[in-house]
């Protein structure tokens, strides 16, 4: 099973990459996805990633395309689905 | 009482004279500072009726029990008018070294009322006020202004807020500056100062800020410190706000071309992933800030090469995919214009994009701009109609009038894409795909706002369907405005409001140990219900009615034609329920009004008897 993670703000440049594909196997949720990210770059523990509670710190959040915001880790990811990892709108 | 001075300063420009008044304990615990005071301060202070550019609006500086203390970003002023826009209050907020200077010469608040013969500026030193001729400082930028004035003093100490070229010539959304590059930007404070003919506002404040419990307020700031520097506000360092660019494109909320589109096909030119890489300079910060969410950005070549500038999302925005631009050295260089003019980022890409539309409609032609071709993406265009709008010169005469006003006079359809409400600006979250944040557009006290109906929180968050218009939305979005208004009479920076754990527990303790002033999380919440209403009471007093919360026509007939979002739309239906829903969690009449028992509730009976008097 294959999704995609598009990445934004300091996402993007922790994994220097704009979107990650991952493979994963069935009946993997998003808990496995930020897991799998995290193994993959190790520094997103801390500032995005809670190192104890291994969830994302609070501005971060996955949005599933066509979907919404999720908050969900225990969401079970599907073939194909595609999720932004941002941290949300900051004001400005 | 600590911390405050219980001082407000009036100044007479029309007799050049002043007097202090007090501020009595109990009028600053429930107003507390900022927004808060100033408002209640204009209320009091403003002839019902007054013509917002006219001598009887006063203009209204008010600091804040925190202000001058450890307190993290506390460092913050408020300014409060009629609004020349809106014809509404307008307040705006800036920071910096001029708001410590206030406090520390002595004041809660400063109140300027009248219009002086010739040009002036005060020079505020400590308890004496001077006035000054100020006719060789037209035409200067605040920088230079400020310069000039602290060669005059001799003091670089001494801290400026001043008007640009714009403010001189009534440009309705000019900005009041101060510390070369901090801006009260929004809803025409600057042209209120204008129309009075005052050019400057100069402070040396020597005088300590007394505390009521030091060693309580430092352990608590101590901790507040720590978690301004971590994590929690990573984001805002690293990118800061311009990071917002291409979620809010992703998510086809980016307004484009005057909300035409609401994603950007330039948008990773303009990115802060993109600033971060190509012409970041340095990240700096407000006094006594401990985020420094400020990027200051450098022009590497090209015509503006050399040019060093800040950046925020709204500018960003305003000038750049508003206007269909994505050359970062021109967005730069007309945000450079707009604080050499002294006029605010938001409005201007407002209006510069709805001439654009209007020029790509033939409702405006080459013979009204002077040959210019005012298209989209044109970033020579975007950068020259700035420097007319300052010098209000040929089509930017009209612009400076704002597109409320310049599409009443243009006609020909254009008020369809005149997008503001209640006469500001909308900033840079388009609310057909924001269905909370459209509401607290609607409604907003001074037009539509994201800083003071921040309800896009409520759409970015899991369990909101934000393409949906739903009940339950109008108490949502009256909580957001009333923790606004608490942050913005304390006054604290929004950037702080995830270094706290349980806020108006904090915030109310720091707020006594800081003041001595008993303040209960309870009392400190019912502040900022109370500040909205006391907003809302102004606007009703100066003829807001019903009608005037709504959104412009492009939101109900155009759907966003691409992205995420594609075909989303607001119906007029669920934008009127939105705002019953949000009449009736505001306790307010079906049309909108302010019970009287809701002022009593609300401990307000000094606001009703203003009204009635």
């Amino acid at each position: 099973m294959e999704c995609t993670v598009e990445l934004f703000g300091t996402l993007r440049q922790l994994m220097k990459a704009s979107e990650v594909k991952l493979k994963l196997p069935p009946g993997s949720s998003l808990r496995d996805v930020l897991s799998n990210l995290v193994q993959r770059e190790a520094r997103l523990l801390g500032g995005v990633v809670d190192p104890k509670t291994k969830a994302l710190n609070g501005p971060y959040r996955f949005y599933k395309e066509g979907k919404g915001f999720m908050d969900d880790l225990g969401q079970k990811v599907e073939h194909g689905d595609r999720f932004l990892l941002m941290s949300a709108a900051v004001g400005g | 009482m600590h911390s405050y001075s219980g001082r407000c300063l009036v100044v007479d420009l029309t007799t050049q004279s002043t007097r202090l008044e007090e501020l009595p304990e109990s009028l600053l615990s429930r107003y507390v500072g900022g927004v808060g005071l100033g408002t209640r301060l204009l209320l009091e202070k403003s002839t019902p009726g007054a013509e917002p550019l006219s001598p009887d609006n006063p203009v209204v500086f008010a600091s804040s029990g925190l202000a001058g203390t450890m307190v993290p970003t506390a460092s913050k002023h408020a300014v409060v008018t009629k609004s020349p826009l809106t014809g509404l209050v307008g307040d705006s907020l800036s920071s910096s070294h001029w708001s410590l200077a206030l406090k520390r010469a002595g004041y809660d608040a400063l109140v300027v009322t009248g219009i002086a013969s010739s040009w002036v500026s005060l020079f505020i030193d400590d308890d004496i006020v001077h006035f000054r001729k100020a006719d060789h400082l037209l035409g200067k930028g605040s920088s230079q202004t400020e310069e000039a004035i602290r060669r005059e003093t001799g003091d670089n100490r001494v801290r400026v807020a001043s008007i640009g070229p714009g403010g001189e010539r009534l440009v309705r959304y000019a900005c009041i500056s101060n510390d070369s590059n901090r801006q009260a930007g929004r809803t025409g404070t600057g042209a209120v100062m204008g129309s009075k003919r005052l050019k400057a506002i100069a402070i040396r404040g020597t005088k300590p800020i007394s505390v009521w419990d030091l060693d309580g307020l430092q352990k608590v700031c101590a901790g507040l410190y720590a978690k301004a520097q971590s994590s929690v506000t990573e984001k805002y360092r690293m990118l800061g706000t311009p990071a917002n660019v291409l979620v809010l494109n992703r998510l086809s909320a980016l307004p484009t071309r005057n909300f035409q589109q609401a994603s950007f096909e330039g948008a990773e030119d303009i990115s802060g992933e993109h600033l971060a890489e190509c012409y970041l300079a340095k990240v700096t910060a407000c006094a006594t800030c401990p985020i420094a969410c400020e990027h200051l950005y450098r022009v590497q070549d090209g015509p503006y090469a050399g040019l060093e500038m800040m950046l925020d999302y709204e500018t960003l925005f305003a000038l750049g995919p508003l206007c269909g631009i994505n050359s970062v050295p021109a967005i730069l260089k007309a945000a450079e214009l707009c604080d050499f003019y002294g006029i605010d980022t938001i409005s201007t890409g407002g209006c510069i994009a709805w001439a654009m539309e209007c020029f790509e409609k033939g409702l405006l032609t080459t013979n009204d701009t002077q040959g210019l071709r005012l298209s989209f993406g044109n970033p020579d265009a975007l950068v020259e109609m700035v420097e007319r709008i300052g010098k209000r010169d040929g089509v930017g005469d009209l612009l400076a009038e704002g597109t409320r006003r310049a599409s009443a006079q243009m006609k020909g359809g254009s008020e369809h894409w005149a997008i503001h409400s209640k006469g500001l600006e909308l900033p840079g979250y388009d609310p057909r795909s924001m269905k909370t944040q459209a509401l607290g557009f609607a409604v907003g006290l001074r037009g539509g706002c994201h800083n003071r109906s921040p309800s896009y929180e409520v759409d970015m968050s899991p369990g909101v369907d934000r393409l949906k218009a739903e009940p339950g939305r109008g108490l949502l979005n009256k909580e957001k405005e009333d923790f606004a208004a608490v942050l913005d009479s304390l006054i604290l920076c929004k950037f702080m409001r995830r270094c706290f754990e349980d806020f108006f527990l904090e915030a109310s303790r720091l707020y006594t140990l800081a003041t001595g002033i008993n303040m209960s999380p309870a009392d400190l919440r019912q502040v900022g219900e109370r500040v909205n209403n006391l907003k809302k009471a102004f606007n009703i007093r100066e003829g807001w009615t019903h009608a005037d919360d709504w959104l412009p026509p492009r939101m109900f007939k155009d759907p966003i034609p691409s992205g995420e979002a594609k075909g989303a739309v607001l119906s007029e239906a669920e934008l009127r329920m939105m705002i019953d829903d949000y009449y009736k969690a505001r306790g307010w009449t079906a049309e909108g009004l302010i019970p009287p028992r809701k002022l009593k509730e609300l401990k307000m009976d000094d606001v009703i008897e203003l009204l009635n008097g």
